[in-house]
């Protein structure tokens, strides 16, 4: 991709994804009953842009559905189209269509977008203009015939609704026009509509303009007044001259909604079009827009540093000359400390320009939950907080495919059917929560559904079904500890396959990626009542805090996101239960894992024992020595180590010693199904 | 690996022009890898030993920040080596989508073979033949290469 094409693309994505955003919300707005008329003239005006750049970078396909869409919302923010939920649905569709063409490589076809279009054209059939009712405002002809279309029909749509127009005259100065504007449009909002200002001929100030700005507003006239805040102005009361005319309604005259079978007709295909591979949800680019001031604070830092240089080498020359080195080396101590500071002003300066809000991944998860719960007819109310919460780019690229198949999951096998909630007694909606919250320097995210739950009988069965688990065991487990089963590579409690999830892919590869990112995922369930998933992660990949640990004279790192505590290895208060070594902890029973044993090493100092806690579980890891705490760079293994499970990656140490990073979800997998086929053969 | 594919892989397909291969040592033999597979040759850095890895694994290393795992060449040959940590050097091989290390015994030099120097899928003994792509033999030398397929140090990890 050239340079050029990219930025087209990034900026083309940023609208596309924004304009999900807006429809999402339109959607919310329609089955509310509301109009939200300023949504539609923003997504309009996204599309507008995205056919203007579209045009210019030379993409015909998504300009031919860019200006199909265009038109469908022109008609929409005329008043000449209702907003329906067969007008949402086309939206929805060319938004994706847009996904789609952006997301196509070059060389490959372009999807074929004519059928999209047709359809869209047959929603804009031109209706015969009606008579513009508005002579009945007092209102001269002279404004009257100024008014841009929309102005007008903004205007008879108040008038019909009999909400009072004012025509307000207002001096502005000519200089500041534009940001006094904007800021009487900022305080007008919501309660006051603005229709249109227009400059008053009559009236010429010096330095200033005296302009007529017609508002609708059902406020009281105080009230308005009050907000609007333009002292010396006049307020007048448009005074509507035929009040018998008002229950014509515009819109039942003019739009033309299509018959229900061309719409079932049209949903049906969009089905059909589906069938295309599922597009994955990261973005396109890899670009991050970053406040300029951002940049400027680091290059602030960047100066800095090389004054820091300058100095040592002015340092050096004194050396060189012969100065001693001990009255140089107080010297070199305050340099050294500013350096320092230097360095981690840049470091966290470069990881706040990483950071991300997490509402990108929401957007794109939105779309899924509309989409999953219409295809399985289910109804879902999706609630989310957090979405300011800041994350890694880089986290938040990989988090989105995990993130979806979760959704999905909770949507597919969680949230029961409309029919099946009503019967269990639960409101017919399900909710579908994502929250994230900082908790540290880690975040926190939450997939939480109020469906159906882990089924545990179900999922005894399929478990033993497949070896996980010895037949005729798994009764006596624990929830949690059965629970986690469903993370384990094979395992899916799906009875049929269906479209959206069971594909293969399971949640043990959800919690591999998460893995991969230094972070943890753990579920929590109650038959009846609902799922849960938690997924804690490092706020930024770039760095994470880890507790280097040496076992038979190797050293490891354990993210201490995976660490409780570390104790002194007693002998004598070790026990054995079922052939595994244990540890009774403050009452509870912790088993344990002797590291260099487990590895294939040998050790004769184990000590210590590092209580890791992953979700609910826990295990303690035996080993030789506690070396220190430090920030760590995590970087993955290679493919080449692919079989080799128990460590999320390796980090470098500096002196060319590298350590690997232990995995503490994969190693308590791998050590809890193992001492249970081992209990059952032994059995 | 079909032949066609691994010569295809080994840059054999382009011999027209002749190709470049570093040649290099292990035990008594002397192989050679096609010159651009070859992103860098650097001494053999201090090794972390990956638990339960495969045997032909040597370990991981960190090589100008990142982390490569290292293979040991010989175990992949079925030879010996001779693991003199004087001449021994770690060969960086592109193999496409990750970067591995491969320990060598020594480091030749690089030849420039062109269709009439090389042998294309000679008979040689069974265990090697899957990753050997053929024999060169550069005019006016005593040299004798066996040319392997760079693919080589990903095969057993894999399987």
């Amino acid at each position: 991709m050239s340079d050029l094409n990219e930025e087209f693309v990034a900026e083309a994505q940023e609208i596309v994804e924004m304009l999900s955003r807006d429809l999402l919300l339109l959607d919310q707005a329609q089955k509310d009953g509301r109009e939200d008329v300023e949504r539609v003239n923003d997504v309009f005006r996204g599309i507008h842009t995205l056919k203007g750049i579209a045009g210019m970078f030379g993409y015909p396909e998504v300009s031919a559905v860019s200006h199909s869409l265009e038109d469908l919302l022109d008609a929409l923010r005329l008043g000449k189209l209702k907003l329906t939920a067969a007008v949402l649905d086309l939206l929805f569709e060319g938004a994706e269509a847009l996904q789609r063409l952006l997301s196509s490589t070059e060389g490959t076809p372009p999807a074929d977008v004519t059928d999209l279009i047709g359809r869209v054209a047959a929603f804009l059939v031109p209706q015969s203009e009606e008579m513009p009712g508005l002579e009945r405002l007092a209102l001269s002809t002279e404004v009257l015939s100024v008014l841009t279309e929309y102005e007008e029909h903004r205007l008879r749509t108040n008038v019909d609704a009999e909400i009072p127009i004012y025509r307000v005259q207002a001096r502005f100065s000519l200089a500041t026009l534009d940001t006094e504007l904007e800021a009487l449009r900022e305080r007008a909002k919501a309660h006051v509509e603005i229709i249109t200002y227009l400059p008053n001929a009559d009236v010429l100030v010096d330095d200033g303009i005296e302009l007529d700005v017609l508002i609708a507003s059902d406020l009281e006239l105080e009230r308005v007044i009050e907000i609007l805040a333009l002292p010396g102005s006049t307020i007048t009361l448009v005074e509507a001259q035929a009040q018998t005319k008002v229950s014509q309604r515009p819109a039942a005259a003019s739009v033309r909604v299509a018959a229900p079978e061309e719409i079932e007709e049209s949903i049906d295909e969009e089905v059909d079009a589906h069938e295309v591979p599922d597009a994955s949800l990261r973005t396109l680019t890899n670009t991050v827009r970053v406040d300029i001031r951002k940049l400027d604070r680091l290059m602030n830092v960047v100066g800095e540093l090389a004054i820091v240089r300058s100095t040592v080498a002015s340092l050096i020359d004194r050396l060189r000359s012969g100065e001693p080195a001990a009255s140089l080396s107080s010297e070199l101590y305050r340099i050294n400390r500013g350096f320092e500071r230097r360095l981690d002003e840049l470091q966290g300066g470069i990881l706040d320009v990483r950071m991300v809000p997490l509402q990108q991944v929401f957007d794109r998860l939105a779309r899924v939950v509309r989409q999953v719960s219409r295809d399985n007819d289910k109804q879902v109310r999706l609630a989310v907080t957090g979405a300011d919460t800041e994350v890694d780019k880089l986290i938040v690229e990989e988090l989105v495919d995990p993130m979806m198949h979760l959704v999905r999951n909770a949507i597919d096998h969680g949230i029961e059917s409309p029919t099946q909630r009503e019967i269990s007694g639960k409101n017919k909606v399900g909710t579908l929560a994502l929250n994230a919250y900082q908790k540290g320097n880690r975040v926190v995210l939450e997939i939480e559904d109020d469906g159906g739950g882990i089924r545990s009988e179900r999922l005894i069965e399929v478990a033993q079904e497949r070896g996980l688990i010895p037949p005729g065991s798994g009764q006596d487990m624990a929830d949690s500890e059965l629970h986690q089963l469903i993370f384990h590579p094979g395992l899916s409690t799906r009875t049929h396959v269906t479209d959206t999830s069971g594909r293969g892919v399971g949640m043990d590869v959800v919690r591999t990626n998460i893995t991969r990112l230094g972070g943890v995922i753990d579920v929590q369930s109650e038959e009846g009542v609902g799922t849960k998933f938690t997924i804690t992660l490092p706020v930024t990949l770039a760095i994470i805090r880890a507790l280097l640990i040496r076992v038979a004279g190797q050293l490891f790192a354990i993210p201490i996101t995976a660490v409780q505590e570390a104790l002194l290895l007693r002998p004598e208060e070790l026990s054995s239960v079922d052939g595994r070594e244990v540890l009774t902890l403050r009452g509870s029973t912790l088993p344990l894992c002797r590291l260099a044993n487990f590895f294939g090493y040998e050790s004769k100092q184990e000590r210590y024992i590092v209580v890791s806690k992953v979700g609910a579980r826990r295990i303690g890891f035996v080993t030789d020595s506690l070396e220190e705490q430090r920030d760590i760079i995590i970087k993955p293994l290679g493919k080449t180590l692919n079989s080799v499970h128990g460590f999320a990656g390796a980090t470098d140490l500096g002196d060319q010693r590298v350590a690997l990073v232990l995995d503490a979800s994969a190693l308590l997998d791998e050590l809890s199904v193992g001492s249970r086929q081992l209990a059952a053969g032994a059995g | 690996m079909n032949e066609l594919a691994q010569a295809e892989s080994f840059g054999l397909s382009t011999l027209e022009d002749g190709i470049d291969v570093l040649a290099f040592d292990i035990g008594s033999e002397c192989y050679a890898l096609p010159l651009r597979s070859i992103r860098e040759i650097v001494r053999t850095p201090p090794l972390t030993d990956v638990p339960r890895a495969p045997k032909h694994i040597l370990g991981v290393a960190g090589v100008r920040g990142a982390i490569v795992s290292v293979v040991d060449l010989s175990t992949l040959i079925g030879r010996s080596s001779k693991r003199d940590r004087l001449s021994e050097r770690l060969l960086l091989i592109n193999t496409g989508d990750e970067v591995v290390g491969a320990v060598v015994d020594r480091v030749q030099t690089v030849f420039r073979l062109d269709s009439e120097e090389v042998e294309l899928s000679p008979e040689v003994d069974g265990s090697l033949s899957e990753h050997v792509v053929g024999i060169g033999r550069p005019r006016d030398t005593e040299h004798m290469l066996i040319l392997l397929d760079p693919q080589i140090v990903r095969d057993r990890g894999e399987r």
